[in-house]
């Protein structure tokens, strides 16, 4: 495995607001501190080639997991390997095996020229001529680089950053990219550039991807698996069917009727499949089953003049906003 | 050229390049600094109205000390302590820990852009002054001034790189870092030659690291000190600060990795 985490955790500790003087006079010699566990028993393992998506609400611990993975945080207890490297104890030598982009951040030079930035990173990570040609004819067919080659960092749209801050972190062909947020603030075109790059990188290169996005576009485009964090812990661990399987409760018939839609649904409520029935808004909704054939379905709600009826599939947005609302519900 | 070399030469060159082509910012920091060195002459030349030695000092000698220290300060000080403490504040430091290089020596090979891309523009400035004043340079060892010179830039970089650190305590700089060049200028021989201070006074100045901010190297350059015997308690003293420069560069590391500030 090219990646593993076992029971990694972070723990953040802070002092607590003194509520009056007494209290900030006792605090000087006595601070009281606030623990906050931003990471908890997170464990999973990526192989060499997945392009896995981190996926989480804000403040689920995705960007400390990242932090803890590029050797940039130490984590308070757990372990953590990536590509044989213990990121923290051995940094130096391995961030040249690493990628890295946070959406936030910049590798690139404000004032100097895209190429400038490129030369210098060549520069840092001594990359050889040959890998850098390499990497440079595949960056320009694949984002389009020759666009901005020239103009200085500061210039260039924040799509056009983006896609170069991308490119440079596949510059020293690593074996692994951790990409944080790296298509926020995009327009559609700019996403599917920029998409379309770290797929034919991952795919091409080989290179390893983590790639941590509100995105839902990211995730489904992008990733074979999904890692859902919440409240600092891995909620899941699996592919995008799996959890649609896993969060959804499955496909349903809707019908828009021209009868009477409470007793419709005490028709399909007293079927012998026992399928679930609900009502939302004008729709009335059967929950897909062999045991219920369309066939049969219609035959059932002909009496009640069907105006319209379709398949209703969860999109995967849908599913994390709910697991994410019930998630915060469980918390409350 | 060993990586490390390689990478410090693209990250020193870049920096420079980008001081250097502030063609306006280098109009204005040259006429300014002719301004300054035109006011040092005439405030010297007031002090020297009545006695024409003091502390064993012609006038032409304390001007060209002052004046050569004033433009040595003008370009080895390179904002490392502004820098660092920005990027401290902003985060930017820790995403800096992704890359493969030390911390004090990536800021330090910036700082080394920025004094080189200063000295292309402000030895011209320099020149032009002397030649108005009627001074010279004469160092009895090109090879030992310059030396010296870039000793000083080391021991400034480092004071600076480690006053940076307060950018973890303080929003704002300005005292800290405006208490530190006083210090290092009047103290180091910037802003009086230390032949002015009472002898006492002068050796304790030349035994700790103030007097090789900027004495030493003026009296390479100027061919005040001839013998090698400061530029090596310079050196020992460069050893040392760029030692603390490193403990500082781990603990800021520290601080990040193991408290995520």
């Amino acid at each position: 495995m090219l990646i593993q985490a076992e029971k990694l955790n972070r723990i953040y500790q802070s002092p607590a607001a003194a509520q009056n003087w007494r209290e900030r006079l006792q605090r000087l010699w006595r601070p009281q501190l606030i623990t906050t566990h931003s990471v908890q028993d997170v464990s999973f393992t990526i192989a060499a080639g997945e392009c896995v998506a981190l996926v989480g609400p804000n403040g689920a611990g995705k960007s400390t997991t990242i932090k803890m993975l590029t050797g940039i945080l130490a984590p308070s207890s757990g372990r953590v390997q990536v590509a044989g490297f213990d990121p923290q104890r051995q940094r130096r030598e391995y961030v040249k095996h690493i990628g890295v982009v946070f959406g936030q951040r910049s590798q690139l030079w404000w004032d100097l020229p895209v190429q400038d930035s490129f030369r210098i990173l060549q520069a840092l990570f001594a990359v050889p001529e040959a890998v850098y040609q390499q990497q440079l004819t595949l960056f320009r067919r694949e984002a389009g680089l020759d666009e901005f080659w020239l103009r200085p960092v500061r210039t260039l749209s924040l799509g056009q950053r983006m896609l170069c801050e991308i490119a440079t972190s596949f510059l020293h062909a690593p074996a692994v990219v951790f990409l944080d947020e790296p298509t926020i603030g995009l327009d559609l075109e700019m996403k599917a550039r920029m998409r379309g790059l770290i797929r034919r990188l991952n795919q091409q290169a080989g290179t390893t991807v983590l790639i941590t996005s509100h995105d839902v576009g990211d995730i489904e485009q992008l990733s074979q698996r999904m890692l859902l964090i919440d409240q600092g812990q891995l909620k899941f661990d699996g592919s995008l069917p799996a959890f649609q399987a896993h969060a959804g409760d499955g496909n349903w018939w809707a019908a828009r009727l021209a009868g009477d839609l409470q007793a419709a649904h005490a028709l399909l409520a007293g079927h012998p499949s026992g399928l679930a029935v609900r009502i939302q808004d004008e729709w009335l909704q059967v929950a897909r089953h062999d045991s219920l054939p369309f066939a049969e379905l219609l035959q059932l709600l002909a009496p009640f003049a069907i105006h319209e009826i379709k398949p209703v599939a969860q999109s995967l947005e849908e599913l994390l906003h709910r697991f994410y609302l019930t998630s915060k519900a469980e918390r409350l | 050229m060993s990586a490390t070399l390689r990478a410090c030469w693209a990250l020193a060159v870049a920096n420079g390049r980008i001081t250097a082509t502030d063609r306006k910012g280098r109009l204005i920091i040259c006429l300014g600094y002719l301004l300054g060195m035109w006011l040092l002459y005439w405030l010297w030349q007031g002090l020297y109205q009545d006695d024409p030695q003091r502390a064993g000092l012609s006038f032409a000698r304390a001007l060209l000390h002052v004046v050569t220290a004033q433009t040595l300060f003008a370009i080895i000080t390179t904002g490392a302590d502004w820098r660092l403490a920005r990027e401290i504040r902003s985060g930017e430091v820790a995403s800096q820990l992704t890359q493969p290089m030390n911390l004090p020596l990536r800021h330090g090979a910036l700082s080394l852009g920025v004094a080189g891309a200063k000295a292309l523009y402000m030895l011209p400035a320099f020149g032009v002054f002397l030649l108005w004043s009627g001074l010279s340079l004469t160092p009895a060892s090109w090879p030992l001034a310059l030396l010296s010179v870039l000793c000083s830039f080391s021991l400034l970089y480092s004071l600076g790189f480690m006053v940076g650190l307060a950018g973890f305590l303080a929003t704002d700089l300005w005292g800290i870092t405006a208490s530190k060049d006083a210090v290092v200028q009047f103290l180091g021989g910037a802003l009086i030659p230390l032949a002015f201070f009472p002898p006492t006074i002068q050796a304790i100045l030349t035994w700790l690291p103030f007097a090789h901010f900027f004495n030493t190297p003026v009296g390479y350059l100027t061919g005040e000190l001839t013998s090698p015997q400061a530029l090596y308690l310079q050196l020992a003293w460069v050893v040392v600060f760029w030692g603390l420069a490193q403990l500082a560069g781990r603990w800021v590391q520290r601080k990040l990795i193991v408290f995520g500030a």
